[in-house]
């Protein structure tokens, strides 16, 4: 993984992405792998210009379309629909969760000069159903543990937050470190922030 | 800066700024030029870094968008500098 990359990737992160990848294409918590594994092509797809997202995998299909190219245009009423049609909270955050991950993966991939992750045949374990009993609607569209921050908005699915912080730790910087304004590494504390800035304006991400 | 995309005043500041633009606007290339150019000036490792940088917010911003997260009432202030009301998003 990461083999032909055209510049190296660190020790980290190069762990933190095989990890990733290789939670991201097996079962989660109430998605199979090859559920979940129709989700990451769903993304690739859109990412690559198909500008509707495949039938064949229905809602769950589409969610993943539009979270991959579109996020900042869902809205509550879209999540509404998407329910309606068989897509239910759980599953949906899921697909948000994987989508956002496997965006990550895809995108440091692409910016290294590597080929994507390879993906590998699904496995048959049935998905764990291992959900946050206390969770619920809060102040967003899925089932949370509390108002909805950042490194811990798929909660809800606790192996789906572990695994979200698992990658953002060593891809931006460590839980601890958040709050020093003199962190810096190969970075400077600004320059990390202008990135995240910027690139947040770019996808019309204002959260 | 962080809307105009003018390069902010920070070493390499113009090489991060079109890494960023590259990497979340041709969402189908390799960024090969601008990581090139950033590694002339910065080095491969902080060109690693910032790759990797760009790469969490891109799943960041489809988390937070896609699960419906609020706008925060302390960056109220900051979105009326990027010109936008959050009570004016469809959501």
């Amino acid at each position: 993984m990461l083999s032909d990359a055209k510049l190296a990737p660190s020790p980290d992160r190069l762990a933190a992405v095989r990890a990733a990848w290789a939670n991201l294409t097996a079962a989660g918590p109430t998605l199979t792998s090859a559920e979940r594994i129709g989700v990451i092509n769903a993304a690739r797809a859109a990412w690559a210009g198909e500008v509707q997202p495949d039938a064949g995998l229905g809602p769950l299909g589409e969610a993943a379309h539009w979270l991959a190219i579109d996020a900042g245009g869902l809205t509550a009423q879209v999540v509404d629909d998407l329910e309606a049609r068989g897509l239910d909270r759980w599953r949906y955050l899921e697909v948000v969760g994987v989508v956002a991950r496997t965006s990550n993966v895809d995108f440091y991939a692409r910016g290294l000069g590597a080929s994507l992750p390879a993906v590998p045949e699904p496995d048959g374990a049935p998905p764990s159903r291992a959900i946050h009993a206390d969770a619920g609607i809060t102040d967003g569209w899925v089932p949370a543990t509390g108002p909805l921050m950042a490194p811990f908005s798929l909660d809800a699915l606790p192996s789906e937050g572990d695994a979200l912080r698992s990658i953002h730790e060593p891809m931006y910087m460590p839980m601890r470190a958040m709050g020093d304004s003199a962190y810096g590494d190969e970075l400077s504390r600004a320059q990390i922030e202008y990135l995240a800035a910027r690139s947040s304006y770019l996808n019309e991400c204002f959260y | 800066m962080v809307a105009s995309g003018d390069p902010p005043a920070l070493p390499a500041g113009a090489e991060l700024a079109a890494l960023a633009m590259a990497l979340t606007t041709d969402t189908n290339k390799d960024p090969a030029a601008q990581r090139w150019a950033l590694v002339a000036t910065a080095g491969e490792q902080a060109a690693e870094r910032a790759v990797g940088v760009c790469a969490t917010f891109q799943m960041m911003n489809r988390l937070l968008d896609g699960v419906g997260a609020p706008v925060r009432i302390e960056l109220h202030r900051l979105a009326a500098e990027l010109g936008f009301r959050p009570d004016e998003l469809p959501r």
